[in-house]
């Protein structure tokens, strides 16, 4: 399997079409999955998934060794903050969310296909926990890999999941 | 979803005790079965297929620059080429040159203190410079000593005194 994959990386970095369409086969589920929990959107999830891939593209010849989940995974962490950051400030991101919850509670039936017990859990999260959470979720990461993609001590990131998903628990024991 | 944490019990007894790290895994445990029975919905084929198209695209693009790239960098070491063999063929002496010699006479004649090259640099500046003297000397001349100038003196007087007589251009 890692083989496979291995040699699957050593492909694309050489511009081979088939091997790209098969890591996106691979990879765009969880991806997207991951976009799609934190933004409750489809259109931006498919935004940013499309970038996602375009940015793999680009970057790959820089990724060398190691967990290649880890890498794209890092790679689709930093581009929803920079998303966060340059068009969607984490406070209207909030606010869109609690409309949203606003919305559902109301029986008001939108946009019902993007909800579920999930989503309205996570969004009482703030969207740090709510990231981590889900990042360990879609990239299979161990702590210490998901301590070395956030870079910081894997102390501080066990200790923001264990309170996260302690949260996560709470609500959903509640709701 | 499996997930790689094999050691978990061990890593999580590095910074808490067996009961909190027991909690720690039932709680994890907990959240990932509500991932599991939540998926988020699957990424739509037109997406893929739209990303898919995008890299197609990508791909042509970068191997048209890199075959562009490769055409400049040929052109540039041809042209490189070129332009040595013209600087090696321009350097080598030849007949067409002008002799050294002839440069530094006339270098020598420009810059040194002799007679000859005072004479070369100041004769003509000095022959403009007296003609320049002459002719002023000659205006002058024309300006206070010819009946002309006197015209003009009894003219200004004449009309000084007009303009003392008239006093009533300020009465409107």
């Amino acid at each position: 399997m890692q083989h496979e994959l291995e040699n699957l990386i050593k492909n694309c970095k050489k511009g081979d079409p088939e091997a790209f369409n098969e890591l996106l086969n691979r990879y765009s589920n969880r991806c997207y999955g991951y976009f799609f929990r934190l933004t409750k959107r489809t259109d931006l999830s498919e935004d940013l998934l499309s970038d996602l891939f375009i940015r793999v593209f680009r970057k790959i010849s820089s990724y060398n060794e190691g967990s290649f989940d880890k890498w794209i995974f890092s790679v689709a962490s930093n581009l929803f903050r920079d998303y966060l950051r340059r068009h969607y400030r984490q406070k209207r991101l909030l606010e869109e969310k609690a409309e949203l919850i606003r919305q559902k509670d109301n029986g008001c039936k939108t946009r019902p296909e993007i909800f579920d017990q999930l989503d309205l859990a996570l969004a009482k999260l703030d969207p740090e926990t709510a990231e981590i959470i889900t990042l360990r979720y879609y990239s299979q990461l161990s702590f210490k890999e998901l301590a070395e993609l956030r870079d910081e001590p894997i102390g501080t990131t066990l200790s923001k999941v264990h309170r996260g998903v302690k949260k996560l628990r709470h609500v959903m024991e509640n709701s | 979803m499996k997930k790689n944490d094999d050691n978990l019990n061990l890593l999580l007894l590095q910074f808490m005790d067996e009961a909190q790290a027991q909690r720690f895994q039932d709680d994890l445990s907990v959240a990932d079965d509500l991932y599991d029975s939540h998926p988020a919905e699957p990424v739509s084929p037109n997406t893929v297929s739209a990303i898919s198209t995008q890299i197609q695209h990508e791909l042509k693009r970068r191997h048209i620059w890199t075959i562009a790239e490769w055409c400049t960098a040929a052109a540039a070491v041809v042209v490189m080429a070129l332009l040595a063999g013209l600087f090696l063929l321009n350097s080598s002496p030849s007949a067409n040159q002008l002799p050294a010699g002839g440069f530094q006479t006339a270098n020598a004649q420009i810059w040194s203190d002799t007679p000859i090259a005072n004479a070369i640099e100041t004769d003509p500046i000095e022959q403009e410079l007296s003609a320049l003297t002459k002719d002023i000397q000659s205006m002058s001349l024309d300006a206070y000593g010819s009946t002309n100038a006197l015209t003009v003196d009894l003219l200004e007087i004449e009309e000084i005194e007009a303009f003392a007589e008239d006093t009533s251009f300020w009465k409107g």
